[in-house]
């Protein structure tokens, strides 16, 4: 403790001498930590577990069927139809739980716009809607303000009801606890029966204004005679596993249903059901070339400034040979010596880090749109305002965790190398300097 | 002198080895951060084909049927597209306005309204877009033909049924842009089965949707005249026609726009038809080129980041390396060298370990060329003028980032007092 608190010291007092050279490392720090920062907090938001999606790590996804006729080439592909998901996905028996909504690029490329007015309200407000089932309210755990979600009979019997959220029911009603009211939804009366905390529009498998049964939507649930239109449709099954590695086994039961459902099928079959794990998307951007893409870019904005401040730990250190040879010289050993200047360095490195922290928050809020917009909401330029970040999401124990993380080894990488050249060096030739 | 700078850093080569490895690095990702920024600019520069200053998407909204607004008694009897023709001619009568035209549903500059075409001929099939429009349309967006004349002739063309093709797709099929003048063409609209020959009036200049897309293959034919229209009810005009206006340039400002809307509130609700907003053309080009201009932005950062960073490196070392040369430069003082020549000495220093990473930065910036991984553009740009300017621009921020970062410590070496840097001795 006690060396502890002299290095403290002693960091303190050698800043203070070379106030040019600290301005230099902390302000390097600072940029270095921002950088990484920036990517660490966007790989945060677009995988951690952030209510109402609370189960990202056990999650996976089954949002594309394609169906092949049997004559001819053609085949024909989208999320799916409502008889493929009562015969296969619901038979499912491995997963936790399946929780079934509308596909969201649905609304903005099947579905429409919807509008949502209030008697004595003259403003009509277009909103973003999901249709779900039951079961998604369990699957995910939104926070209630006022109400509760829709039952299973609700759900069942396509009752017109509907969860909003809170800033949707302030902008309708002008107040918030507004259970029981009712809300015209595209001209069809809808019951309110459970007020939400607003859902961030990086969250594309939740995000929306307003969720009611798809069973009350008529466009969604109108089985057709085709048998076409009942396999491809317009929804998608987020899947909640018991444990994470189920994957395979999901997915070989899934390709025993689809088997099976293959029997019932005249015209055509399904195809290769695949499902899939959470992905993640930065800039458009998925999976393993995004993995790539982070890997690529830490390594350019972590080494830059490492050269940089290794550069400046050498020629610093130069400085301090005189000191180091008669330390030496005494016989400090040269673990001793080789920890007291990493924990300088580190302490010196702090101040820039925490500038960098708070300056990367400030980075991810300015470019939020590129950084953690989905790919299909990137086409939707009216819904610019929908990407909302919360405290909980850039302060946490994770993001702190890569940010000691990061700066280890940012002070690893830049004092390594001159410090040990420095303690190598020979006492008699150090101390004749 | 070279020759001691070169000595120099040879002598400092151990300490030397940090700053040069980030100079290549940096100097490799500004090389083809350079090339990025030079095609998007490039891009950008590149002419539209179609002219958006003064110029506004009016908008009208129908009052549907089914509404307790609807007028059943309508002043005009005959149908509701009359109205729309009356409020037609008003906006071409009022003062402020310069021109009106209209399109159908499926073009609207910067809005990704389309209906597809298939280009067939001489083994080539070319996928492209089929433009039904008014011939006013070409008055109202300035759309020159290819050899640079003005609206009329294309206007001309569509009012006597001939066909305009881009250049593009008459370069494709004819070799230079005039020369598909006059020709036939077989064309696959959308939805359509089989192709139909059209008869090529004009060609007009080569057309693009946005700053930073390729040029289309494109045909446009007319709409159908008013009669033609007239067959149709009003319901065509929610989502199938659009309606433009230009103004005068002298109109074209805000307080006015403000008071020529208020206006054509009053004036253009007609029958069940009413103007819903005015707004200019520029509001749909800032949103379609929003997210490429955030990628931009982002490069730019990217990029003042690492010059940054050479700037606090080369500053961090040049400081105490002259610091730790105090008695080298004294002595250079005494024996007679002057400060500007102390000032260059470090100056060159700096700009002498640039020299020595430009070869390896290119070799690696060749490598990257080769592998195909620079930016992908559908421009026609010399690749050579895209390494010249890239290297250029690279090469010249770095200097100027080195000697910045120089200067500072450089000038304090060359203010010192030759005594006073002599005592330690």
């Amino acid at each position: 403790m006690i060396t502890i608190n002299l290095y403290f010291k002693q960091a303190w007092q050698l800043m203070k001498q070379n106030r040019f050279f600290s301005a230099v490392y902390i302000i390097g720090t600072g940029l270095a930590i921002s950088m990484v920062m920036v990517l660490a907090v966007v790989y945060y938001i677009r995988t951690a577990n952030i209510a109402p999606e609370i189960h990202r790590d056990r999650m996976c996804y089954l949002d594309f069927v394609i169906y092949k006729y049997n004559e001819g080439n053609g085949s024909y592909s989208s999320s799916l139809g409502i008889r493929y998901v009562k015969d296969v996905v619901l038979t499912l028996k491995k997963p936790e739980a399946i929780a079934i909504t509308t596909s969201p690029i649905y609304q903005y490329f099947q579905g429409g716009e919807m509008f949502a007015s209030v008697a004595g309200n003259d403003d009509e407000a277009k909103i973003s809607y999901m249709g779900c089932n039951d079961v998604f309210w369990k699957v995910y755990e939104f926070h209630f303000l006022y109400g509760k979600p829709f039952t299973e009979s609700d759900f069942e019997s396509g009752l017109k009801t509907v969860v909003l959220c809170r800033s949707m029911a302030r902008k309708l009603f002008g107040k918030e606890d507004v259970i029981g009211q009712t809300v015209m939804l595209n001209e069809v009366e809808y019951r309110v029966c459970g007020v939400v905390e607003d859902v961030s529009g990086t969250l594309e498998h939740t995000y929306s204004q307003a969720w009611m049964p798809y069973t009350s939507m008529s466009n969604v649930i109108t089985e057709s005679v085709d048998e076409r239109e009942n396999t491809v449709g317009k929804l998608q099954a987020n899947i909640l596993l018991r444990d994470k590695h189920d994957i395979t086994a999901v997915q070989a039961e899934l390709e025993e249903a689809v088997k099976r459902y293959n029997t019932t099928l005249v015209g055509g079959q399904v195809t290769d059901p695949k499902i899939k794990p959470a992905t993640l998307t930065i800039m458009g951007v998925s999976s393993s070339k995004a993995y790539l893409a982070i890997i690529l870019f830490l390594l350019l904005f972590l080494l830059v400034p490492a050269l940089n401040i290794s550069g400046l730990n050498a020629s610093h250190i130069q400085d301090r040979l005189e000191e180091i040879g008669i330390r030496k010289a005494f016989g400090a050993p040269r673990g001793t010596l080789f920890m007291q200047i990493f924990v300088e360095n580190l302490i010196l490195m702090f101040p820039g880090s925490l500038a960098g922290l708070l300056f990367s928050y400030g980075l991810v809020d300015l470019y939020k749109n590129i950084l953690l917009a989905n790919s299909y909401q990137q086409f939707i330029t009216e819904d610019a305002d929908v990407i909302t970040l919360s405290a909980g999401m850039l302060m946490n124990w994770q993001v702190f965790l890569y940010a000691v993380t990061v700066c280890l080894l940012l002070n690893l990488l830049s004092s390594m190398v001159p410090v040990w050249n420095a303690i190598r060096e020979n006492i008699v030739s150090a101390l004749n300097k | 002198m070279i020759a001691s700078m070169i000595r120099q850093m040879w002598n400092e080569r151990k300490a030397n080895v940090l700053i040069l490895l980030e100079l290549l690095v940096v100097f490799s990702c500004l090389l083809y951060a350079a090339d990025y920024l030079y095609v998007k600019y490039k891009e950008y520069k590149q002419p539209l084909g179609f002219d958006i200053s003064h110029v506004y998407k009016v908008w009208l909204g129908v009052v549907p049927e089914t509404s307790a607004d609807y007028d059943t008694t309508a002043v005009h009897t005959t149908n509701g597209m009359d109205d729309f023709f009356t409020i037609v001619d008003r906006l071409e009568k009022d003062s402020r306005v310069e021109t009106v035209g209209y399109t159908s549903g499926n073009h609207f500059h910067y809005m990704y309204f389309n209906r597809f075409a298939t280009f067939h001929g001489k083994g080539l099939k070319r996928y492209g877009y089929v433009r039904d429009v008014d011939p006013s349309y070409f008055r109202v967006f300035k759309v020159k033909t290819a050899d640079g004349q003005s609206w009329e002739k294309l206007e001309k063309t569509l009012e006597n049924n001939g066909i305009v093709v881009t250049s593009s797709v008459a370069k494709a099929y004819y070799g230079s842009p005039v020369e598909g003048r006059g020709k036939d063409i077989w064309i696959t609209n959308q939805g359509d089965a089989d192709s139909i020959v059209y008869h090529i009036g004009e060609v007009c200049e080569p057309q693009r949707y946005q700053e930073f897309s390729s040029y289309d293959y494109a045909y446009y034919r007319n709409l159908g005249g008013r009669d033609e229209l007239k067959k149709y009810g009003i319901e065509i005009l929610s989502g199938n026609i659009n309606l433009f206006v230009r103004m005068k340039p002298s109109a074209d400002k805000p307080e006015l726009m403000q008071q020529f809307r208020k206006d054509m509130e009053q004036q253009l609700r007609l029958g069940n038809i009413y103007l819903s907003d005015v707004t200019p053309m520029s509001y749909y080009r800032e949103e379609v080129l929003r997210s490429a201009l955030d990628n931009i932005r982002l490069y730019v950062v990217g990029v003042c980041f690492l010059l940054f960073n050479v700037l606090l490196g080369v500053v961090g070392t040049f400081w105490f390396r002259a610091r730790q040369r105090i008695p080298e430069i004294g002595l250079r003082m005494a024996v007679g060298a002057s400060r500007s020549v102390i000032f260059i000495q470090l100056i060159g220093e700096g700009l002498m370990l640039l020299a020595v990473v430009t070869l390896p930065a290119l070799l690696i910036y060749a490598n990257l060329a080769q592998l195909d991984v620079l930016t992908a553009t559908s421009m026609d740009l010399s690749m050579v003028d895209r390494l010249v300017y890239s290297f250029l621009m690279a090469f010249l921020t770095l200097a100027m980032m080195i000697v910045a970062g120089i200067v500072f410590p450089a000038k304090q070496a060359a203010r010192l007092n030759p005594t006073e840097a002599l005592k330690d001795e």
